[in-house]
């Protein structure tokens, strides 16, 4: 049902943008506060963790080339468990989708227009992403190309215009009250990265899914670089009050000043910042949007785009009552509840999926059971 | 398919301009009323302490504009910019007291300059520092100062080179700064930072409120200007001290970020003669902890040059400079020394010699970290400076004149 492909570079342009734009906000406040001065220690683990989530769900989906997992966890548990599987993933991705526009809508009433409702930064997210969606996959593939480079190199900016300002003292001393809180602290971060597991519902799209081991792989490595500069530099600068400031990299790009006339640069930030997340938003939709119309057996999935937009709006204003519980729900309940999506029913479907002997090329070459 | 493509173009151009009437929360330039300094008091009203807020608006009409043309004298000539003062509960509350009389929203996204008055920064700043901080207008390069005295009198002192005392005080506090090594001042962020780890103080510039003499041409009336001089020593968010312009150079060999700065030096006996230049220099602190009690071999070095020579021995030579610079050298650690005493008489360490310990040895750290200020006060520092002049200005020997 797939006709649409995309190359193993925008693949790995795809697995980026599925993590980056809001973790790039909420994760170094989160690993700060837990891990401290440590907290760039975290990626390491997260990026552990990230390359775990990509070696199982490649091998899974390599089990089922073009398949999604709404599909396949059909061929593995059979109709009705399959189905039920499927629909438990759907959920984690429709709620994930509102929990991200949830966050970028109150990044944009927090930082810039306080006065401007909740609902109306929301919806206009929503309305670009479903435009997107519309437009189809490979659409959202090669705009995120563009986009994603652009960010990048304001990113990179960013980080080099306040390096005069950075004091490795913040960094120091190393592991001072032991592994301990690293390992908790990595936990957040390990379950952001770990959202790479949507690998297994794009891989049908890739035009040679062989390689999309490597280009999952490169991507990992890619946000670690990132993440583990992000995390750093905002500790560098700040110190261990990084942990209150609700959104860190932006108070980076609001405290740049260079030779008095390179500063208040936060609105260039804001314009290349919405249009990641508006692709972010938009990958975590067509996700949506895919997981519906498969599960249900629908043939187009276009009709369902307007009324998933709709879901969105109306959740992504009740996923969470207020920021504080957000910022808490990311440091304690978020880590278990991602986990479990990405890599704890993966494995488990794996390990199904050998036993009992399942694949796409067994099935293809006449049934074998 | 044109009629249809221009339709559709007609309905895209016709949309478009629903958006371009304006933004939701728009907030013209002309309804702003642009803050260019704040000052803040502590004052007791009718048995309870307020805050008093003070702000100094911009007349945007008036400020940087026109000019020239009114030959009227000083007084009566219209400040560039409003003065408005108002009391409350908490500093919201008076930012709010404030409003009621100001017919455009204030706004503090351009304040470059946060004056704290003396009284206030005793009983802490953490509110204040925390309202700014929450403040999503204002920015963290926002440069704060105690004012020896009133902050309310500080803004009010005149500008007299600049229009506004915002530019004024920031001037002073960004580019002279590095020039003079007399007063050194951090912005909020820097504050912050310091506040927030373990074993250093904060400091902030010290705004000195002057009568200048002879007062300005042409008014009678006393007025007040605004030096910088020294720093303000914290403990936490307490002011407890001042440190003077000299203690202020030690406190920056210290803390290795003197920058450019005159020492004068006596050669030989009497008053100073030689004015030398300091240079960047470079400081490491390697605090130990034995039996409870803190040592510290602070080693500084400097680099420096002769920038006025009025003395009668002839010094520009290898002899001449090698003991000058021991003089330098001297003198340097005399300076780090006062200043290492006055902060151990306040109980605060400004240098962050518990902050070095702690990166140093979190172990030892924690032994001590609790009766800090008591082990920093009681403390054995010590200063070791290699002192070098490695330059003497356009002429070498000074003339001598010839009867």
């Amino acid at each position: 049902m797939v006709d649409e492909k995309i190359s193993p570079a925008e693949f790995t342009g795809i697995l980026v943008t599925t993590v980056l734009p809001t973790a790039l906000l909420s994760v170094p406040a989160v690993a700060v506060g837990l891990a401290g001065r440590d907290a760039w220690m975290t990626e390491i683990l997260a990026s552990v963790f990230g390359l775990m989530v990509v070696f199982v769900s490649t091998m899974l989906s390599f089990r089922f080339p073009e398949k999604t997992i709404f599909q396949y966890t059909n061929d593995i548990l059979g109709k009705y468990l399959g189905k039920l599987i499927g629909l438990a993933y759907l959920f984690f991705i429709i709620i994930g989708a509102a929990q991200i526009i949830r966050q970028f809508g109150a990044f944009i009433v927090i930082s810039y227009l306080p006065r401007t409702p909740l609902l109306v930064s929301n919806i206009v997210l929503i309305m670009l992403a479903a435009y997107a969606v519309k437009s189809g996959f490979e659409v959202i593939a090669r705009m995120n190309q563009f986009v994603l480079l652009i960010m990048l190199v304001s990113l990179a900016g960013i980080f080099l215009l306040v390096t005069n300002e950075f004091r490795h003292e913040h960094l120091l001393p190393v592991l001072e009250n032991g592994v301990k809180p690293v390992l908790r602290g990595g936990l957040t971060p390990s379950a952001w990265k770990g959202e790479v597991f949507i690998l297994m519902i794009f891989l049908p799209y890739l035009n040679q899914y062989k390689k999309a081991r490597a280009a999952a792989v490169k991507s990992v490595i890619i946000l670690s670089v990132i993440m583990f500069l992000d995390i750093v530099i905002c500790l560098g600068v700040f110190g261990l009050q990084t942990a209150q400031f609700v959104f860190p990299v932006f108070s980076l790009a609001y405290y740049i000043e260079v030779a008095a006339f390179i500063e208040r640069v936060e609105a260039v930030v804001l314009a290349l910042w919405v249009s990641g997340v508006t692709i972010k938003v938009a990958i975590w939709y067509y996700a949506g949007v895919l997981g519906i119309t498969q599960i249900f057996g629908l043939k187009n999935y276009k009709p369902v785009v307007f009324p998933l937009g709709l879901i969105l709006g109306v959740l992504s204003l009740i996923v969470f009552d207020n920021s504080t519980e957000a910022a808490r729900f990311f440091a304690h309940e978020f880590p278990p509840y991602a986990f479990t999506f990405e890599i704890i029913i993966p494995i488990g479907l794996l390990i199904l999926a050998v036993i009992r002997k399942k694949n796409s090329f067994q099935q293809k070459g006449g049934k074998s059971k | 398919m044109i009629k249809k493509l221009s339709l559709l173009l007609l309905l895209t151009i016709s949309l478009s301009s629903l958006a371009l009437s304006g933004c939701w929360s728009r907030r013209e330039v002309e309804n702003l009323a642009i803050v260019s300094t704040l000052g803040i008091d502590a004052e007791n009203f009718q048995g309870t302490p307020k805050y008093r807020v003070t702000c100094n608006i911009y007349k945007l009409n008036q400020a940087g504009g026109g000019g020239g043309t009114s030959q009227t004298e000083g007084p009566a000539q219209i400040s560039p910019v409003w003065q408005i003062t108002a009391l409350g509960d908490t500093l919201q509350d008076a930012f709010a007291n404030i409003s009621i009389r100001s017919p455009r929203d204030l706004f503090v996204g351009h304040v470059k300059l946060i004056v704290i008055s003396r009284d206030l920064a005793r009983q802490g700043i953490q509110e204040i520092t925390d309202y700014f901080l929450r403040n999503q207008e204002i920015r963290l390069r926002t440069w704060m100062v105690v004012a020896d005295g009133k902050a309310h009198d500080a803004l009010r002192a005149i500008p007299d080179l600049e229009i506004t005392i915002s530019e004024q005080g920031a001037g002073i506090a960004n580019r002279t700064r590095n020039s003079v090594s007399k007063y050194y001042t951090e912005n909020l962020n820097q504050f912050i930072s310091s506040l927030a780890t373990e074993g250093e103080d904060p400091v902030l510039g010290r705004a000195d409120l002057i009568k200048p003499t002879p007062p300005q041409v042409g008014s009678e009336k006393v007025t007040t200007a605004i030096a910088f001089r020294g720093i303000a020593a914290f403990s936490n968010d307490k002011f407890v001290g001042w440190l003077e312009d000299s203690e202020t150079k030690g406190f920056l060999y210290i803390i290795g970020k003197s920058r450019r700065g005159v020492i004068p030096v006596s050669v030989g006996k009497g008053r100073p003669t030689v004015s030398l230049e300091m240079e960047n220099a470079e400081s490491q602190i390697n605090p130990e902890i034995i039996n409870g009690k803190l040592y510290t071999v602070v080693k500084i070095k400097a680099k420096g040059s002769i920038q006025e020579q009025g003395s009668s021995k002839e010094l520009v030579s290898p002899q001449g400079m090698e003991e000058l610079g021991r003089i330098f050298a001297k003198e340097i650690k005399e300076l780090c020394l006062k200043s290492v005493k006055k902060a151990q008489h306040y109980k605060t360490d400004i240098f962050g010699f518990g902050a070095a310990l702690h990166r140093k040895d979190p172990a030892q750290w924690r032994g001590v970290k609790d009766d800090w200020p008591e082990v920093f006060a009681e403390g054995q520092i010590d200063v070791e400076v290699e002192a070098q002049i490695i330059r003497s200005g356009q002429i070498s020997e000074r003339i001598k004149p010839v009867p």
